[in-house]
């Protein structure tokens, strides 16, 4: 058993090595799968970096009268820094609210001439709310609207947001079933050309299969050897591949980084979960490849 | 040693390839089977090594019924029977040593036994020099020779030869089947299917003659009467 075990190992290397054209031909189609699925799993990550990119500034300001004393609203945000749903409720003073008002529009006379005009300062204190999910703020601002601080609450920028809310919903979805789409069309499309590609270098020893048979060799013998090389292209697939992805996402990168102005970087995700996407890949293959020739060589064993 | 009762086998949808065949080959017996292209000798081999199964009709190899044999038990049957054709059917791969231990290999047998046997059968094969050529650098002969010597690797007692020298010139001819006289000589049955008439006057030995799927002549010390 061992003998044959190590026989195996031994027929499937040398197989590989002395029909090293063929092997090559398979694993440069498994490198090539494996390269485009791996862009699809990056467009996937860079999508959702994107999306999360957007979330991350989608807030909603809470404005108080200016009769509400400010204890009275560093209260609330005590009260609202509790909810799990709140990620944080940052308190901005009246002073600092018409400080930011007159540095925004310092350059337009008639607003600044009216904040004058008024003497004292029209505006109360501001609770600018951050929820950990963007689909907690509709939540968030119903809980407000029927608090007993409703009548406390000058204004919401509750509109503006939703409408920012719902697009970034959209764009999420569309994103996410795009995804599914294209990766089910793609895993297909890779499936079809690595298991006819596997059978095709199945189909070039089908003769010597037939001449394994006459010379007693069992079925395990035979098959024994072409799985062990399907796993062998899988392998040098994987490596090769995960190893390609190295430069060309150091070329992709700086690209990448402009686009979310310094705060990610492919390359860096990439050299992070290279053990996983290594893993990923060399288990689907090896599965998908010994599958194709377990299924390829079995037209020929069997007699 | 092996027994034909009765076989016949069809294949779809009508073409019938051998006909109420029935055949007694004693052990150590040199058996030429002749006839014309279609009369069924390939198909009298295929049923022999189990690569088909006879429509009806018993077959027995060394008192063992092959005539329904499971998938699993064919390689044994083919490890006691060796197998020569007219195009060699060696691994185009593998030198000449590796061909002929690779049967051994298939078996599970130990490396050094292994190394023992494959220099004993290239050594009467005469290919002792040619060990580590693969068969693309081999004559035709020179081929035929390795082919033979990897049907004896597991001192089978039955030795088929099927058009052996089809390929082959005269003087290769002459010793392909110098050899397997020998082999027979050591007590190895030898069934020789040819349409070489030459060959076949020159053994003087048992000739079956099959004609559309019958034997129509089984003699002694025949000749080829086609």
């Amino acid at each position: 058993m061992f003998i044959s075990l190590i026989r195996v190992l031994k027929f499937a290397c040398r197989n590989f090595w002395r029909n090293i054209w063929l092997s090559l031909a398979t694993v440069s189609v498994i490198v090539l799968t494996l390269i485009s699925v791996s862009f699809l799993a990056f467009v996937n990550v860079l999508a959702s970096e994107a999306v999360a990119a957007v979330k991350e500034r989608v807030d909603i300001s809470v404005y108080f009268k200016p009769e509400v004393a400010p204890q009275e609203v560093k209260t609330i945000q005590t009260k609202l820094r509790q909810f799990p749903e709140i990620q944080d409720a940052r308190y901005i003073s009246r002073e600092d609210s018409v400080r930011l008002l007159q540095e925004t529009y310092k350059n337009d006379v008639f607003v600044i001439e009216s904040i004058k005009e008024l003497g004292a300062n029209p505006l109360g204190d501001t609770l600018v709310i951050k929820a950990r999910e963007l689909s907690y703020y509709p939540a968030i601002l119903e809980a407000l609207e029927k608090s007993q601080y409703r009548g406390l609450i000058e204004d919401k920028n509750y509109e503006d947001s939703q409408v920012y809310i719902s697009k970034i919903y959209n764009i999420t979805d569309k994103i996410k079933k795009a995804g599914w789409v294209m990766s089910a069309v793609f895993a297909g499309i890779a499936i079809l050309i690595v298991f006819n590609t596997v059978r095709i270098a199945i189909y070039t020893h089908s003769e010597e299969i037939n001449i394994m048979k006459l010379v007693g060799a069992g079925n395990w013998f035979i098959r024994g050897p072409f799985l062990v090389e399907a796993a062998l292209y899988a392998a040098v697939g994987a490596i090769s591949a995960v190893l390609i992805l190295f430069p060309i996402l150091h070329v992709i990168d700086p690209y990448v980084m402009s686009f979310f102005e310094g705060s990610f970087s492919i390359f860096s995700y990439y050299s992070h979960s290279v053990f996983s996407f290594a893993l990923y890949h060399f288990i689907s293959i090896t599965l998908l490849t010994m599958i194709a020739s377990f299924l390829a060589i079995g037209r020929y064993v069997d007699v | 040693m092996i027994i034909f009762q009765s076989v016949t086998k069809h294949y779809p949808p009508n073409v019938t390839a051998l006909e109420d065949v029935n055949l007694h080959v004693k052990p150590g017996e040199f058996v030429s089977i002749v006839g014309q292209s279609g009369t069924g000798k390939t198909t009298l081999i295929k049923l022999l090594t189990a690569e088909e199964r006879p429509t009806t009709g018993m077959i027995t190899v060394g008192g063992w019924d092959i005539t329904r044999l499971l998938a699993k038990d064919k390689p044994y049957l083919r490890r006691q029977i060796g197998v020569i054709f007219q195009d060699f059917k060696l691994l185009p791969k593998k030198t000449a040593a590796e061909n002929v231990s690779f049967a051994l290999e298939v078996a599970g047998k130990h490396d050094s036994l292994i190394r023992k046997t494959v220099n004993q059968l290239l050594r009467i094969v005469g290919l002792e020099e040619m060990r580590t050529r693969y068969p693309r650098h081999l004559s035709g002969g020179e081929q035929q020779r390795v082919a033979i010597a990897r049907a004896l690797a597991h001192r089978p007692k039955i030795i088929v030869a099927d058009e052996p020298t089809g390929n082959l010139d005269a003087i290769h001819t002459r010793d392909i089947i110098d050899l397997l006289v020998k082999i027979n000589q050591f007590g190895t049955t030898v069934l020789l299917v040819t349409h070489d008439r030459e060959v076949v006057n020159s053994l003087r030995k048992r000739v079956i003659t099959l004609e559309n799927g019958r034997i129509v002549n089984d003699q002694e010390h025949g000749r080829y009467m086609l």
